[in-house]
């Protein structure tokens, strides 16, 4: 039986060869899936449009947090139990999904993140490894969280804990402000072994070097503002 | 001299319109006459700068406008990008509005049927 108390949410930007793939997986497991196609150049519209999901479309590209805030915003009022983040470049595995609601049924916590450090990787970039390393001892400094890893697109979050939820990056660091308004909001929280598929594919659609000092500059500057 | 009557015309043009402005603040506009006022006065007496500026332990009078220069630019850089920023968040909440609600309208909703099912 399929699930159809959680709502899968996707941020979706130019992700064409393989979101059919991606939501086909999950649509095996799970009825609900958001999608939210952020101003998408290439024809991922079309693909999506043609399965059987809800379609989100930004009017034009805003970044992958605010994606995941309109998700939020969907779902608050609808009856859901669970809310999971996914990514759209098939990185992640839909069956990782299933155990976490498990986990987050069995432990009684709040929300269960994705780790790949105590997971499984495949064909991880060691440029890519050394580089999450790096985000997880910044992580620790800003939120006071020392996860094993930081940036896992998948998570399976509470409903009644990501109503009050409200993202205020738009671009990639909302990884980071998830963290912060767990630490902050006292949530119970526990890390969850995942698989990282490491595609061609997904390692080019990745974060570069200098994208991610860009990132962690954003995050220091907003953090001084307030 | 062609250089003074320039500026003063320029300085006169800026004063103009910026008290013919019924938008702006009272306050805000005798900000900017008082600044008129003085500029008319370091236009027409440039060795007045340099007294000032020797006051405060600059050399020259240039030096000093210089400074103000940079300082007031950088304070209203600042202020425009969290201008910017500030549009942006309103930006994002009013197109996220527009998405959601164009979203119920045009499809049923699939999943909420399946929810009741």
């Amino acid at each position: 039986m399929r699930n159809n108390k959680t709502l899968i949410i996707i941020p979706l930007y130019n992700e064409s060869k393989v979101i059919e793939e991606v939501v086909n997986g999950i649509l095996k497991h799970f009825t609900n899936i958001v999608i939210i196609n952020d101003g998408s150049t290439d024809e991922s519209l079309d693909i999506i449009s043609k399965l059987d999901v809800k379609v989100i479309n930004h009017p034009f590209n805003m970044g992958q947090g605010a994606a995941i805030q309109t998700g939020i915003d969907y779902c608050i009022g609808k009856n859901f139990d669970y809310i999971v983040t996914f990514d759209g470049d098939g990185q992640h595995c839909p069956l990782d999904v299933i155990e976490m609601i498990e986990v987050i049924n069995n432990k009684k916590v709040d929300t269960v993140l994705g780790s790949r450090f105590i997971g499984k990787t495949e064909n991880m970039p060691k440029m890519k490894y050394i580089l999450l390393k790096c985000a997880i001892i910044f992580n620790y400094f800003i939120t006071g969280m020392f996860l094993t890893d930081a940036h896992n697109g998948l998570r399976v979050f509470k409903m009644n804990v990501v109503k009050n939820m409200r993202l205020k990056h738009n671009g990639m660091a909302h990884a980071t402000e998830i963290l912060e308004i767990i630490s902050r909001n006292k949530l119970n929280f526990i890390e969850y072994p995942v698989t990282i598929k490491y595609t061609e594919y997904s390692i080019s659609k990745g974060q570069s070097l200098f994208n991610s000092i860009v990132i962690a500059f954003d995050i220091i500057v907003k953090k001084l503002k307030l | 001299m062609i250089i003074k009557v320039l500026l003063t015309l320029l300085c006169s043009i800026i004063l103009f319109y910026s008290l013919r402005n019924t938008s702006k603040h009272r306050f805000s506009k005798s900000v900017i006459t008082l600044i008129i006022v003085i500029g008319y006065f370091a236009i027409w007496n440039p060795n007045s700068t340099t007294y000032i500026a020797n006051l405060m332990g600059v050399g020259r009078g240039t030096d000093l406008l210089l400074y103000i220069l940079i300082i007031t630019n950088l304070y209203t850089l600042s202020k425009i990008k969290l201008k910017f920023e500030e549009q942006d968040e309103k930006l994002t909440i009013l197109s996220r509005k527009v998405a959601i609600i164009q979203v119920d309208e045009n499809k049923p909703d699939k999943i909420c049927k399946k929810n009741l099912e």
